[in-house]
């Protein structure tokens, strides 16, 4: 009985669900006609382009016109912000009939009323044959991939599309959100596509009460027109025959290509940038002292005194200078907001890999950080900057792309307290903001020393010297099978580099470094919230370790056979010596013991080593990679360094080693290897240094011809000969 | 990349153990018991059988707290009209099903759905059961029932209840080495035999790259239902094969092809053509070049066709339409076209038990000189009468008016596939320098002019570069020349001039050679600790290098490595090296004989790939006079 009155019900509610979906999907097709209608209907000359330029005969598609257009609008409300992407694209092989074949469309979707978030797109397509003949893709032949009621995805396959074929279609999407809760997405519009574009257009309107801060970068300024019409800041862009985007390696399309920025910044004003005063005001005043609470950070002020007290007792430091303190304070706090278990109902628990990678939230540990070092008399700056891969400080056109850190000056000297993970160290920065300009302000002192403070300051770089990744091999010819190599090696990794050894370390051998390290006086049952009442989750802890240091074997194996391309025979040690889990102690330091097959080549009696292939990871560029057009970004300046012992078997000579000397060194970078025969040694020592992170595409010459011979040193081999 | 086969074979076994690290512990969460009752039952207002399911799944978390994902598959036939989950015996409320399309991205589209949620398990020794209802509503979609499951199983039981009016066989499949236990009982009441297969530690279904289809390797069943006779109702299901073949025939006949647009574009491609069989080519060729595919499974769980001339029209399809409108337009042809229904080797069956499961794919067969021809359009680059892995050898159920033709279509060997490399090199200096071609059949043919028209224009040729000299810059090619490469007839043949330098290692009078540049299957070691299943590979490889390599003069030839020869009924590795006047001639042919690799054959598989990874480290030593 019970039963069949649910199902009564259930039919009852879908009839009228199936009413409203009617009323909803008519609702849509008028939209999806008007908006039809508003596109086509306009006669855009470059979109009634059939030609092809002969340079742009072999391409696999050219783009003969692309238009964007944003339109934002706010009423009741409510943000509506439009965005039309209009294309016109000339199919000139399969790989792009593939590409252009089938699109996927997120038809609507809407939230809870009280976001009042509402999303609705429209799509249209046109194809165009050879002969001028064409013909529309009728919406209605889409699939169905989600249909729920505020949740409606669909594909298309284009219907007669062939090799020759032009496709014309546009993608219009509306947005509504209530402006209360956020702002509307910021735009950053890079101009260049994988195919060379005939005609660009942009057309971007923004109704004036909402604000716009804006910035054009890497193009003449000229390219980019702005007006104000009726109620509207108007933006437009038009450009003709843009080159396709073939750089992919070390390219940033926000520092390289014409790209237009974009945000709203309220009921305020038309901004090339980020208004300075604004960002002065939000640093000194906002976010600190206003910014939100971190839960963990009551139990940090109370606790950290305690902490300071124990380590100077087990450690016998009744002195501890401010710097000492202030670094302390930072390891304490990634111990209490990363590494320690937050009290909470967490539903797994999370040892393994993902554990590693949580991060705290910058504006609450900067405030905690503030807060606690105050106690100790250790003055501090807010500082702010932003990442090199969004641009130079003077490229925000919003607060969202500053990232917020403490400066520390417990003496003459700034400590750059940036914490982004487990593994962050106190003065080092991570890499996207090294070398850029930022705003600093301090946060201690009066209100007009505040104001006072506010200045802008350029972030230091590491060094090519600092961040490093030492091998030491020590090779030795199986007896049994000489072409069977065991290799002992000992990585060491300082500063950025040791980031790439992250998956190779155990959240519980971290954890109990870090507790040691700090004196931890809680118990480890409390640390990881498994005392008192929840005591039984300690159980499952251990379970949990077990198996992350069980599956770590895999990760180790996996990780040799990354480096070298081939899977080692067999793994028969493997140590961390070091975690280098804060920047006083030791580096990082990795041991392993391994087999290898496949190094050594049998020539008659003698046996020839692959000793090239033992230098791992070099770059072979591929033949497109060679012609470069845009800058040069990289992450960070760095070393890697080999120092090699082949150990001579019994009964051979080692010859070649007088090749493997070479030696390519340029304002750039270099690859320098040198060796020699030491008693039943083979010693051979490689370098090979970026020396910045950024080149300007001029130098990609020389970048490449070091690169080049550390490739080339890959294909290196040397003889054992029978005596 | 040009020993695409031995990269496959490295890259998918180091993908499965990716793979299998982001799926759950398999020790952690863990089936206490699972059990799955199949009930006949009979619908007096319908007048039709359907199938009561009942899905119970009892599980444990057995060492620390985790989320695992559920799902469980639903269609148009098949429903879910209960579902429950108890968490530690208490409903749990919190939990709500998503009903969902299930997205794979090889199907375009798809009307599998799928019913899914997250499981929680907030503590060691923490318990989830999942009972689940479903109606079947046609005793036809009943088909394989397996014993395991994405989680390993303490206990599966199986229950079928068939009442005496209903007519069922089921069929038991890879029952050995498996504890399962088979009971047979009669329950008085319902006037129906009670099958019960009982199946003890099971371990969980892994899927593992180069898998064969489930059916070839996991315990399951398979219902053939063949008829019902309710009180005198009588419904005719899968008895005989003719019964399948009516069955998926009939679809066809609700098709009405455009006959007049048909015969104009096959009037079209053919125009000039006089020959039947030069017709039947420039036909298949039209569809395997014009009709993209795209996998639809949509509507009878995919087994209805599309029309012809919407697929001429739309230019895409699914092997379905690509079947049929080869058949219509071969029809206009004035030649016997028919549609095929068949199981590619993915599944284990042939149609001798009938079974909706017995065909996963749709092609078309001509019948022409008394032979018939088995044309599968989705191929793209095949000609006709070469036959991909997939199809070679399988059994073809063919249209034929009221009853079904049943053929075979014919086994292909290696032969058909054969990749020939000739290379004739010779020493300058250091640097080793040839003439050299490569010459595709078969399989390899078809595979690289996919490849290689799938490519983007601007890039086919560094893309062939890159292809010939496996990415390796060094290995400096130029003069590339090539048949036409959209073409499907004939070999292709690549043709190139080498200079490799620094290839010949030279320490005092000696000099040191490694003839093979193309080291197929080197280091191909199958992990037998990590792998479960047993091997499928994708075709018959045939991989033959001539080399021949004109000592420099000066010198002469002090070392040549000894022979490698190995044969087994799955595969032939043999090289050979000879010293001819002042050359040296190496051949080398490694052959795939038959794609299925059992585990058993693992070992073996392993020690041949020893013996040819060692074989290629061995050099070829020169010495100056």
């Amino acid at each position: 009985m019970y039963k069949s009155i649910v199902i009564s019900a259930l039919l009852f509610t879908y009839g009228l669900y199936a009413q409203a979906q009617s009323k909803q999907e008519r609702a849509y097709q008028e939209e999806a006609d008007q908006v039809k209608k508003e596109i086509q209907d306009v006669k855009d000359p470059a979109f009634a382009q059939t030609a092809i330029p002969e340079k742009y005969q072999h391409e696999s598609a050219v783009i003969l016109a692309l238009k964007f257009s944003l339109d934002a609008d706010h009423s009741r409300r409510k943000d509506h912000i439009t965005t039309t992407l209009h294309e016109r694209v000339k199919i000139q092989d399969k790989a792009a009939l593939e590409e252009y074949s089938e699109f996927n469309i997120q038809k609507l979707k809407s939230s809870s009323w009280y976001r009042g978030y509402k999303l609705a797109s429209f799509m249209g397509i046109r194809v165009i044959k050879p002969n001028g003949q064409q013909h529309n893709i009728d919406m209605n032949d889409a699939v169905s991939v989600k249909d729920e009621k505020n949740d409606k995805k669909q594909k298309i396959a284009i219907a007669d599309l062939e090799v020759g074929d032009i496709i014309d279609y546009y993608v219009r999407i509306n947005k509504d959100a209530a402006n209360w809760f956020t702002n509307p997405d910021p735009l950053d519009y890079s101009i260049g596509e994988k195919y060379p574009i005939l005609d660009f257009s942009l057309d971007v309107r923004i109704f004036r009460k909402m604000g716009v801060s804006w910035r054009y970068l890497n193009d003449d300024s000229a390219m980019l027109k702005h007006t104000k019409e009726d109620e509207d800041y108007v933006f437009t862009i038009h450009k003709k025959d843009v080159p396709k985007i073939t750089d992919e390696r070390w390219l940033y399309p926000n520092r390289s290509l014409p790209t237009l920025r974009l945000t709203y910044n309220g009921p305020r004003e038309f901004v090339n940038g980020v208004n300075e005063e604004d960002i002065q005001e939000y640093l000194t005043f906002q976010i600190i002292s206003k910014g939100p609470q971190y839960a963990a950070g009551a139990t940090i002020m109370k606790e950290f005194p305690d902490v300071l007290h124990n380590y100077r007792k087990v450690n016998n430091k009744p002195d501890m200078s401010k710097r000492e303190i202030a670094e302390l304070a930072y390891y304490y706090i990634r111990y209490a907001a990363l590494y320690r278990e937050q009290p909470g109902t967490g539903a797994d628990i999370e040892v393994g890999q993902n554990r590693k990678l949580y991060s705290p939230r910058a504006h609450f540990v900067a405030n905690a950080f503030r807060q606690l070092l105050l106690k100790y008399d250790i003055e501090t700056d807010l500082a702010a900057a932003v990442p090199r891969s969004v641009g130079t400080l003077q490229d925000a056109v919003s607060l969202d792309d500053l990232e917020y850190f403490i400066i520390a000056k417990p003496d003459d000297k700034p400590m750059y307290c940036y914490l982004g993970s487990m593994f962050s160290y106190p003065d080092e920065l991570p890499t996207g903001l090294e070398g850029q300009e930022a705003y600093s302000v301090s946060v201690t002192g009066s209100k007009g020393a505040k104001r006072e403070s506010f200045k802008k300051i350029t972030l230091p770089v590491s060094t090519a010297a600092q961040n490093l990744d030492a091998e030491k091999l020590n090779i030795t010819f199986n007896a049994e099978n000489p072409q069977q190599l065991i290799i002992d090696r000992i990585i060491r990794t300082k500063g950025q580099y040791r980031y790439q050894y992250v998956a190779l370390l155990l959240y519980e051998d971290m954890l109990r470094e870090e507790r040691h390290t700090l004196s931890m006086s809680t118990s480890l049952q409390q640390d990881l919230y498994a005392d008192g009442s929840n005591r039984k989750r300690f159980a499952e802890y251990q379970a949990a370790f077990e198996k992350a240091r069980k599956d770590m074997d895999e990760t180790v194996n996996e990780s040799i056979a990354g480096d070298y391309n081939t899977k080692p025979t067999n793994v028969s040690y493997y140590k961390i010596a070091e975690q280098g889990l804060e920047s006083q102690h030791k580096p990082f330091t990795m041991q392993q013991t391994f087999t290898m097959d496949g190094f050594v080549k049998k020539a008659g009696n003698n046996y020839m080593l692959d000793i090239g292939k033992l230098i791992t990871g070099q770059i072979e560029l591929a033949p497109e990679e060679r012609k470069r057009t845009y800058d040069v970004y990289m992450p960070f300046a760095r070393t890697v360094s080999y120092e090699v012992y082949v150990n001579i078997p019994d009964g051979y000579t080692l010859e070649g080693a007088e090749n493997l000397n070479k030696s390519v060194i340029n304002s750039t970078g270099q690859f320098v290897s040198s060796a020699k025969i030491a008693g039943n040694k083979l010693v051979l020592n490689i370098t090979k240094i970026y020396n910045h992170p950024y080149e300007a595409v001029g130098n990609w010459d020389q970048m490449m011809a070091f690169m080049d011979a550390a490739s080339d040193f890959t294909k290196q081999k040397v003889l054992l000969k029978k005596m | 990349m040009i020993n695409i086969q031995t990269y496959t074979v490295l890259l998918l076994l180091l993908l499965h153990s990716v793979y299998a690290k982001s799926q759950d512990d398999p020790d952690n969460i863990e089936l206490t018991s699972s059990s799955e009752t199949f009930e006949f039952q009979y619908n007096t207002k319908q007048k039709q059988v359907t199938i009561k399911q009942l899905i119970h799944k009892d599980f444990v978390c057995n060492s620390f707290r985790a989320t695992t994902p559920f799902s469980e598959p639903f269609n148009n036939q098949e429903e879910i009209t209960d579902l429950t989950i108890l968490t530690d015996g208490k409903k749990n409320k919190n939990i709500v099903p998503a009903y969902d399309y299930l997205n794979i991205d090889e199907y375009f589209y798809s009307d599998q759905k799928i019913c899914y949620f997250n499981l929680p398990f907030l503590k060691q020794g923490a318990r989830n059961e999942i009972n689940i209802e479903k109606v079947i509503h046609d005793p036809r979609y009943l088909t394989t029932i397996y014993f395991t499951d994405r989680f390993p199983a303490r206990q599966k039981t199986i229950t079928l209840i068939v009442p005496r009016w209903m007519n069922v066989d089921i069929h038991t499949f890879h029952f050995e080495n498996q504890k399962i236990k088979t009971e047979k009982s009669y329950d008085k009441e319902r006037d129906a035999d009670i099958y019960t297969y009982t199946a003890t530690n099971l371990a969980a279904m892994k899927k593992s790259a180069m898998s064969p289809g489930p059916s070839w390797i996991y315990p399951h069943l398979l219902i053939r239902s063949k008829s019902a006779d309710y009180k005198g109702e009588k419904i005719a299901y899968f008895d005989t094969t003719d019964d399948l073949y009516k069955w998926c025939y009939n679809l066809t006949t609700q098709l009405h092809p455009d006959t007049a647009a048909l015969g104009v574009k096959a009037r079209e491609i053919t125009a000039g053509i006089p020959d039947k069989f030069d017709q039947l080519k420039a036909i298949f060729y039209w569809v395997e070049e014009n009709i993209r595919y795209i996998a639809f499974e949509d509507g009878l769980a995919g087994f209805r066709p599309d029309e012809a001339h919407e697929v001429m029209r739309k230019k895409y399809g699914d092997c379905k339409g690509m079947a049929n409108l080869t058949k219509e337009l071969l029809l206009r042809c004035g030649l016997d076209a028919r549609l095929c229904w068949i199981g590619t080797n993915y599944i284990l069956y042939d149609h001798s038990i009938p079974s909706l499961s017995d065909d996963n794919h749709m092609i078309c067969a001509v019948q022409y000189n008394n032979k018939w021809w088995f044309l599968d359009a989705t191929e793209k680059y095949m000609q006709p009468g070469i036959y991909a892995e997939r199809i070679a050898g399988r059994q073809v159920m063919i249209e034929n008016g009221d009853k079904c033709l049943l053929e075979n279509i014919p086994a292909t060997s290696a032969a058909q596939n054969a990749r020939i490399f000739k290379e004739s090199l010779a020493v300058e200096g250091n640097n080793m320098t040839g003439k050299i071609q490569y010459i595709y059949n078969g399989e390899s043919k078809s595979d690289l002019l996919y490849t290689i028209n799938m490519t983007k224009k601007d890039r086919v040729q560094t893309a062939l570069e890159a292809y010939i000299t496996n990415k390796n810059s060094h290995y400096k090619i130029s003069n590339v020349t090539t048949t036409r490469l959209d073409q499907r007839d004939g070999d292709l043949e690549v043709n190139f001039d080498l200079l490799y330098p620094d290839a010949v290692s030279s320490f005092g009078k000696e000099m040191y050679i490694d003839i093979d540049y193309n080291k197929e299957y080197n280091n191909a070691v199958i992990d037998t600790v990590k792998r479960k299943t047993d091997i499928r590979f994708d075709s018959k490889n045939n991989y033959i290098t001539e080399t021949t390599l004109l000592i420099p003069t000066g010198y002469k030839m002090t070392s040549l490595p000894e022979d490698l020869h190995i044969a087994t009924p799955h595969y032939k590795f043999d090289i050979t090296y000879k010293a001819a006047g002042n050359n040296i001639i190496y051949r080398k042919q490694l052959q795939i004989n038959d794609t299925y690799l059992p585990k058993a054959a693992f070992g073996d598989w392993n020690k041949a790939i020893a013996a040819l990874t060692k074989k290629y480290l061995e050099q070829i030593t020169l010495t100056q006079q």
